[in-house]
């Protein structure tokens, strides 16, 4: 047995994911702004980064999880012009908050901060990636500083469906053939939507070439045998599919804003944002068109605690703490690192998975942040930090202890109470029911084609809508509940209304076409996806 | 929701609003004052739940934020109507965490029909292997309920929930759910293990902070004093 050096191995892991939100049938609709924010907050800003490392000649790897929900959106044509025009009424106010403030010394430079953000923004998005910022993301995995996987088709908090083995088939299927058309490659691993791990869903991953997920720190801690090196290598779920464990301790370090990096009194306060403190009349057109208040995305302020005296953001302060929370993050891995390494056989593996949204939309220095963090560990001489992928570990690490995770997420608690609680447990027993009847579907009608077999995909694709892990978390934490029910309610309509007019041996076509125009997920999908042999 | 949104809304609107938190309010009340209350109840309810929320859960509800907490829905209709229930006798059991589980169930009306005259119950079983007959318990159901929340006794056991009809003191089934499983929330100690082996194991859980303060408060409260209890006091 080799003792290791002093080295460990870092792997960072972006997930991005948003529902699917597409409404041509409004001039405007406020949840497709979710898409919009983080587009200009988060995704824009990150590719920024990676391109200027790329230029500069820093080696960089990182794990990047893209939704297939959320890259169907990316690529529709609809939506990308939907975000010019969007980008073109915040360069707008941009230019009219510069005329408002063109006497304020403090504020002024703000206004012409977003001004600068909001044009780089549709420079990068119109001309650089011709409105499809996958084509970005692609060549940076080409060049091999991302590796790109995939989560479940609609992010279904899949241990909620464990009952149905077609359903769980239908989630993971339809992800690899999705991120294979947007890809170009199948994905190696996949992000388990909010960590959700059930014992035998190791099976599904195998079935679809899946060699790997990321799985909550006590889902390793309490597998079936003891993890003889915690979560810091991977178990072998016993069908040589591997569960990487996450580091909680390094993670929190950024997600909180209590005692991590975002709280800081130098960065962007998130709650103060032109939307809802400036004057109806005046910010109208860039709120909704019915005069309720929301997000532009002008934010003034830095954080200041509870107090009412807001102190103007200063964007070069917040930048040189992004530098020093990035030196302070590097310290705690090496440190880290110093402390196992010499405990385990091999060098260990911190896993640190985040949501993409955290840096950038919630944390607006993010992107700063994780900038600085890369080059620091690509300028570090000891060199006791690599940055890895789970398939650049697979290829130098075979053994593997063998032991099974149990049920587990990332959630409060660490199981389901999220996701099943008072505000959201009506949903699955129809969400179960109208799996079993695209089931009973599919054995009624084997073999369709033409107009049949349209209707019976798009009933798969309601099916699935109608899945998505968003609803019963959004009810839960209460941010945009009526939108969900209703998606909820509306999925499960549309499939009913198919279930029923099949049934009867009628198919309106007119209405098909509307909603297949509509809800125009996942074209390839096949709706004998849900036949479990 | 903010001040100018409920200011937008009707008397009655406001007063079916302060009826759904649950506000008590006095028909003399004025209207700056009722818009005061539901805020303020609005808020501490915010407070709550995000007290309750992890890191991950607290930001992640951030790329939904768009407006301010539209919790509440104004909608005067259903725009889509979903069945409130399929007519078939069944239940179902989802597991929610280690100690407890959610059943749904449905009596179809034939059914309902036959029972009308006695009592139903929920009957959970716990299996334990090599025991032929599982151990269960009852929770008294009415023909009205279909769900419920069930505090299961153990972890790492099995379990399945069928609802009886109790009419003459014993329980014939009406349907049989599926099992779920409460997994374990204790270490594996089967081969023994040594203070080192406990030790490095701590060090190994990522739970925590190695170069400083320890994580605890944002630790599930539960695993802290697993790992706690099951091996050693934790020092400062």
């Amino acid at each position: 047995m080799t003792r290791s050096r002093n080295k460990g191995y870092l792997n960072f892991v972006l997930h991005a994911h948003l529902p699917f939100v597409r409404h041509p049938e409004y001039e405007r609709f406020l949840e497709e702004n979710w898409l919009f924010e983080a587009l200009s907050e988060t995704y824009l800003p990150l590719l920024r980064v990676f391109e200027q490392l790329k230029a500069d000649r820093i080696p960089f790897r990182l794990t990047l999880s893209i939704s297939p929900t959320l890259a169907s959106m990316l690529n529709d044509e609809f939506l990308q012009g939907r975000y010019v025009s969007h980008l073109k009424r915040l360069i707008e106010l941009s230019e009219k908050e510069l005329k408002r403030l063109k006497n304020d010394r403090q504020f002024k430079p703000l206004a012409k901060m977003y001004n600068e953000l909001f044009s780089r923004n549709l420079h990068d998005f119109y001309e650089v990636y011709k409105k499809n910022i996958l084509k970005g993301l692609r060549q940076l995995e080409k060049d091999g500083y991302l590796d790109i996987i995939t989560t479940a088709a609609t992010h279904s908090f899949l241990p909620l469906y464990q009952n149905y083995p077609a359903a769980i088939d239908a989630q993971i299927q339809t992800a690899v053939i999705s991120h294979g058309r947007l890809f170009g490659k199948e994905p190696s691993g996949m992000w388990l939507p909010e960590c959700g791990f059930f014992p035998g869903l190791e099976r599904y991953l195998k079935s679809s070439n899946l060699n790997y997920f990321y799985s909550s720190a006590h889902g390793i801690l309490f597998a079936e045998e003891k993890p003889k090196s915690g979560v810091y290598a991977p178990l072998d779920c016993g069908n040589g599919v591997l569960a990487f464990g996450r580091d909680n301790v390094m993670t929190n370090a950024v997600w909180s804003a209590e005692d991590g990096y975002p709280g800081d009194f130098a960065y962007r306060e998130f709650y103060r944002d032109i939307g809802f403190d400036l004057p109806a009349d005046y910010i109208l057109e860039y709120i909704q068109p019915d005069g309720m208040r929301v997000n532009t995305g002008f934010k003034y302020y830095r954080i200041t605690g509870k107090t009412e005296d807001k102190k103007a953001y200063i964007p070069e302060d917040a930048a040189e703490k992004a530098k020093e929370h990035a030196e302070n993050f590097l310290y705690k891995i090496k440190n880290k690192i110093r402390k196992i390494a010499p405990l385990m056989d091999k060098p260990p593996y911190i896993a640190a998975p985040f949501d993409a949204e955290l840096f950038g939309h919630w944390w607006f220095e993010g992107p700063i942040w994780i900038d600085q963090v890369l080059r620091m560990i690509a300028a570090d001489e000891e060199k006791s930090i690599e940055l890895v992928c789970p398939s650049d570990y697979l290829k130098k690490q075979k053994n593997h202890q063998k032991a099974l995770p149990s049920f587990s997420s990332w959630g409060n608690k660490g199981y389901a109470e999220v996701w099943l609680d008072g505000t959201n447990d009506w949903i699955y027993r129809h969400t179960h029911k109208a799996i079993e009847r695209m089931q009973e579907l599919v054995i009624r009608f084997p073999n369709e084609s033409g107009l049949k077999e349209r209707v019976l995909n798009q009933a798969a694709r309601e099916v699935m809508l109608a899945q998505a892990s968003d609803w019963p978390f959004i009810m839960e934490t209460g941010t945009t509940v009526p939108y969900a029910v209703r998606r909820v309610k509306e999925h499960l309509f549309n499939f009913t209304t198919i279930y029923d007019n099949l049934s009867r041996g009628n198919v309106n076509t007119e209405w098909l076409t509307k909603l297949e125009k509509k809800n125009n997920v996942f074209p390839d999908i096949d709706y004998r996806i849900f036949l479990r042999e | 929701m903010t001040r100018e949104r409920l200011q937008s809304l009707s008397q009655k609107q406001l007063s079916t609003l302060s009826d759904k938190i649950g506000i008590d309010t006095d028909p003399e009340m004025d209207r700056e004052a009722l818009i005061d209350s539901i805020l303020e109840a609005l808020e501490e309810d915010r407070i709550e739940r995000e007290q309750l929320n992890n890191l991950v859960v607290r930001v992640k509800e951030k790329k939904y934020d768009i407006s301010q907490d539209e919790e509440l829905d104004f909608s005067e209709f259903d725009e889509y109507v979903i069945p409130e229930r399929y007519n078939e006798t069944r239940i179902a059991l989802l597991l929610r965490d280690p100690s407890w589980a959610y059943a749904y169930w449905e009596i179809k009306d034939t059914d309902r029909n036959k029972l009308k005259n006695g009592s139903v119950a929920l009957r959970v079983h716990k299996v334990t292997p090599g025991k032929k007959e599982p151990d269960f318990f009852d929770i008294p159901v009415t023909l009205d309920d279909n769900s419920w929340y069930i505090n299961l006794p153990d972890t790492n056991a099995e379990y399945f929930a069928e609802v009886v009809s109790t009419i003459f003191g014993g329980g014939k089934s009406l349907c049989r759910s599926n099992p779920v499983y409460s997994p374990k929330t204790e270490f594996d100690d089967s081969n023994g293990s040594s203070e080192m082996d406990k030790e490095n194991l701590l060090l190994f859980s990522g739970m925590y902070d190695l170069a400083g303060a320890s994580s605890f408060s944002r630790i599930p409260q539960r695993i802290i004093s697993m790992l706690d209890n099951q091996y050693l006091q934790m020092k400062g």
